[in-house]
């Protein structure tokens, strides 16, 4: 392990990589770039932990051949979790061809709300650094943004930072339940917009109106915080570029309607002024599998392989459903970039590939310990705007080996059948 | 391995044979001249009466990157069955991309609007694509660094040091510009920029960044001019906008692209006529200029495009209502919107009619790329169709009798006599191309060549011909046999090596701690991004040793 600058972090969306890493012996200390994210994943230390079947240490080979025969005897795989870099997210995608599996990343539906309204209304999107240097106004919505991110500020809101807002402060608008998390400065002005989660689609119902000079049913509006929506509807119309900002994990039930009204919302703004939409998406690899797997199947992922088609449910090829139904005979489980998302107890057949083996509080059939894209083994992950990847780097001598060279193994192991095709 | 395909008869421009009956000698996978008489093929394919070019490529497709995705996503499969002429819808997934053009006969793509922050990720997905050879055309002009430079009269070495360290960068082929200067406009809430106006933050004109950005690919010694996607797209009238980019270089070498799109005039009762005449005429009469042309074909398909501002104008048109526009990273935008053309429109039948009035009227084949714009004028599945509406007149004009009737009026195509050989189509597919991007290689069936070979059957119908190649050969492997693959193999990505001034990283590391949400550091795309898979190969060409 060596002192490292500028290092790529893989482990949330925001996709910083201006760290500045110190070594030591039980892991990373961060000299610059610190969030309670980065500082937890950088500073774990190397893992010696052994592939483990049905509990006992085993040889990495004896592990994966283990998991090729439960796979082989499986008819309904599902591989979950999928929390990964590109290449983890293209093996995994081959192995789920070839057993005929399902997929759905772990964020499940709640990463899926952009694509639904996408497919339902497209959108108009901005990126991070176009809203860093232009954004004079930012709406935040069902997040206050770093509880997703927590260097948003820092590196995206800071007005001082802004190319094109020529010392003007930006302005930031957060709707919904959480405060700010950071205080005025002389560059960027806070505002809280209060109401709980459920009043949120209201919210931003009675603010489309309020824009499109619509009527209001008072009784539909009397919870709401009429007073401060009719002002920041007007300080919106005024602005030159916009930002319409919401975190996928604050959205509530309906979260794919609440951001189909936002995307529409930032459509028509445009009509008169600029205006561009962000998703707080991508923590847990989940752009990275999106991608991969767009471009692999044509399809975002709640996927199955069937014959050489691929068949794309979204709101029914859900992991969680899939195990508590029985409708699958093996659960294979990949990554989890930081150990806070890990498979429950299943009761079919499991293979888990994880970083976090000891955080695992049961027994898989197989149990693969795997690197961290990042810091074990180098890759590329896909920023939340989706624009942006990271070259991601191996910063130690690590025994852990990347998924991708799990999953091809597998692979490889698995019984002979005719071709396969990606 | 020595392998013989004997008999069949040659069609390669490059070396200037024009159906000639040949045997080819491949070893290793490469063209060889042929060996002593004592040799022995271990591979003998007889190819009598069989049509042999080069494998084809296409110079202008969008097979790759974040754009192709967001056309996935609003433009899911399970629309597939409302596609005609393709199984797998107008944007399909990288290993249907690589099956269907192999199938064709083709055997490298290049995507020509590579967003230069997107390069790592756009390589990566085109890496998955099986069988081609790829490469990418970096897109600038609407950066907020050269646009910075342009603003401060930078000098021109400092130019071509920037426009040389983003080939560098990128690992890219060649440089294109799109709506020069207007994508940076539209995110300051200009709506319009023609050539001459200037974009309101910095003050700079159009021709002011298409001069810039020709001579520094001229200069640097990048074989492929300037990629040229001009101001005004879609918008009738545009042709004065044309006929004025095609003389903004002051006959520096530059290439206009998706031509049908930038040839309308105004005329008419619906105020929308072809331009393909005048502009047919200005590209015969200038050498510097070439073109691909981005056919219309009639069905669904979904538009995409780096042209955030044209493609946003365009957004009530959008079939099915889903649309999506964003600005891109200080570097540009994209806009996709899915299309359907309709032969009993008069517009989209004019479109039509005006891409193959373009075809059959500049004259030089060397100076016409065969595209569709894939997938925005249509698939590049269409290409067969395509190939019998250039080769064959009387079903170009039975075609032609059967769309909008007051569009049939407005076109001149049914005078026009003009039928493409079979010596013109490997030109315009094959051999033309290559020439233009500097493949010197590639494209044609010279000994020292690599082994892309295609072999067609002839027929009366020169759409079946060409949908279904006999054989094709990459590298001297055999990977299709009657249009099905038989064998994979994953082709390399080809990538032009320009020299600069390092100093030029003094500028960009203060540009990019000032606009950008990355550090400079972290912006080249590494050579294992595209090799770490273990498939995918880098191919350099050097500018300096070349001229
Ligand atoms: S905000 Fe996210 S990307 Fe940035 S350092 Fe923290 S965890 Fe890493
Ligand atoms: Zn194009």
């Amino acid at each position: 392990m060596d002192n490292a600058r500028n290092v790529p972090c893989p482990f949330c969306g925001l996709g910083c990589d201006d760290l500045a890493l110190r070594a030591s012996d039980s892991g990373f200390a961060i000299e610059h770039g610190a969030c309670v994210r980065s500082r937890a994943g950088f500073g774990q230390p190397p893992s010696s932990a052994k592939a483990r079947v049905n509990g006992a240490e085993a040889s990495l080979d004896a592990a994966v051949s283990q998991a090729a025969g439960l796979l082989g005897e499986a008819r309904e795989p599902l591989l979950t979790g999928l929390a990964t870099d590109v290449a983890g997210s293209r093996a995994a995608l081959r192995l789920a061809q070839r057993t005929q599996a399902s997929m759905d990343h772990l964020h499940g539906i709640g990463g899926f709300q952009g694509v639904l309204a996408m497919q339902s209304s497209g959108g108009m999107s901005t990126t991070m650094s176009e809203l860093r240097n232009r954004a004079e106004l930012v709406l935040l919505v069902g997040t206050n943004g770093v509880d997703v991110m927590p260097r948003l500020t820092e590196r995206v809101l800071e007005g001082s930072q802004a190319a094109f807002l020529d010392g003007k402060p930006r302005e930031v608008v957060v709707i919904g339940p959480q405060a700010p998390d950071a205080s005025d400065s002389e560059q960027l002005h806070w505002q809280h917009i209060d109401c709980p989660v459920y009043d949120v689609p209201y919210a931003i119902g009675a603010l489309r109106c309020l824009l499109e000079e619509r009527d209001l049913d008072d009784a539909a509006t009397s919870d709401l915080p009429m007073t401060a929506l009719a002002e920041l509807a007007s300080r919106m119309r005024e602005v030159d570029y916009g930002a319409v900002v919401w975190g996928p994990a604050g959205l509530g039930a309906h979260g794919d309607l609440l951001v189909e009204a936002l995307q529409t919302l930032v459509q028509s703004l445009n009509a008169e002024k600029r205006w561009g939409g962000l998703a707080l998406a991508g923590n847990e690899s989940a752009t990275t599998f999106e991608e991969v797997c767009l471009w692999s199947t044509g399809y975002p992922g709640r996927i199955r392989f069937r014959g050489d088609d691929v068949i794309y449910e979204p709101r029914l090829i859900d992991a969680g459903r899939l195990l508590s139904s029985g409708t699958t005979d093996c659960m294979v489980w990949i990554g989890g970039m930081e150990g806070d998302h890990l498979p429950g107890k299943a009761e079919v057949p499991s293979i888990v590939l994880t970083p976090y083996p000891e955080r695992l509080d049961w027994q898989p059939d197989v149990l693969i310990p795997i690197g961290v894209p990042g810091l074990d083994h180098a890759g590329t992950s896909v920023r939340s705007d989706h624009v942006v990847s990271l070259p991601l780097r191996s910063l130690r001598d690590s025994q852990q080996p990347a998924a991708a060279d799990v999953l091809d193994r597998i692979l490889a192991g698995l019984p002979a059948r005719e071709t396969s095709s990606c | 391995m020595l392998t013989l395909l004997r008999g069949g008869t040659v069609y390669d421009p490059v070396q200037g044979i024009n159906g000639e009956v040949r045997d080819i000698w491949v070893r290793d996978g490469r063209i060889i001249d042929a060996p002593g008489a004592d040799a022995e093929p271990q591979q003998t394919y007889e190819l009598r009466g069989k049509i042999v070019m080069a494998g084809g490529i296409d110079m202008h497709t969008h097979v790759g990157g974040g754009k192709v995705n967001i056309a996935r996503t609003l433009l899911p499969p399970e629309l597939r069955a409302e596609v005609e002429d393709s199984l797998r819808g107008p944007v399909p997934t990288a290993w249907e991309t690589g099956l269907e053009y192999a199938r064709m006969g083709y055997t490298a793509v290049f995507e020509p609007a590579l967003l230069p922050v997107n390069a790592r990720l756009a390589h990566q997905e085109m890496g998955d694509i099986p069988i081609m050879d790829k490469g990418g055309f970096a897109m600038l002009g609407n950066d907020d660094f050269l646009l910075k430079l342009l603003a401060a009269d930078a000098p021109q070495a400092q130019i071509n040091d920037y426009v040389s360290w983003i080939l560098q960068a990128t690992r890219c082929m060649a440089i294109k510009v799109v709506n020069p200067g207007g994508i940076n406009a539209f995110k300051f809430n200009q709506r319009k920029m023609d050539l001459d106006e200037t974009n309101p933050y910095y003050g700079v004109t159009g021709r002011r960044v298409l001069e810039t950005l020709s001579t520094a690919v001229q200069e640097l010694g990048v074989p492929k001019p300037l990629h040229v996607h001009t101001c005004n797209l879609g918008v009738p009238g545009n042709v004065e906008t044309t006929l004025a980019t095609m003389g903004a270089t002051g006959g520096v070498p530059v290439h206009l692209t998706h031509l049908q799109f930038h040839s309308y005039g105004t005329e008419g009762d619906m105020g929308f006529s072809s331009a393909a005449a005048p502009i047919a005429e200005y590209i015969n009469g200038h050498d510097n200029v070439s073109v691909d042309v981005g056919q219309v074909m009639f069905g669904q398909t979904c538009t995409i495009s780096a042209d955030a501002m044209l493609q946003y104008a365009a957004h009530p048109h959008a079939n099915p209502k889903r649309w999506l526009a964003a600005d891109l990273e200080c570097e540009a935008g994209c806009g996709v919107v899915p299309f359907k053309y309709r032969d009993k429109s008069f517009v989209n039948a004019l479109q039509w009619a005006i891409g193959l009035e373009l075809f059959l009227g500049v004259n030089d084949p060397w100076r016409v790329v065969l595209t569709t714009d894939h997938p925005n004028g249509a698939s590049f599945t269409s290409y067969p169709h395509l190939i019998r509406l250039l080769m064959d007149r009387s079903f170009r004009n039975d075609r032609l009798s059967s769309v909008h009737a007051e569009a049939q009026a407005a076109t001149h195509l049914a005078s026009m006599e003009r039928e493409y050989d079979l010596y013109e189509i490997a030109v315009i597919t094959r051999s033309g191309p290559a020439r233009l991007l500097g493949l010197t290689e590639r494209g044609n069936l010279a000994p020292g060549s690599a082994a892309d070979i295609a072999v067609y059957t002839p027929g009366d119908d020169w759409e079946a011909v060409f949908r279904d190649a006999s054989l094709v050969f990459k590298d001297g492997t055999l990977v299709v046999r009657d249009g099905k693959l038989v064998d994979i193999s994953w082709g390399v990505t080809h990538w032009m090596q320009t020299e600069h001034d390092a100093g030029i990283e003094t500028s960009l590391d203060e540009h990019f701690r000032s606009h950008y949400a990355m550090g400079l550091a972290n912006y080249p795309v590494r050579d294992d991004d595209i090799e770490g898979d273990g498939r995918g190969k880098l191919v350099a060409y050097s500018c300096r040793r070349e001229r």
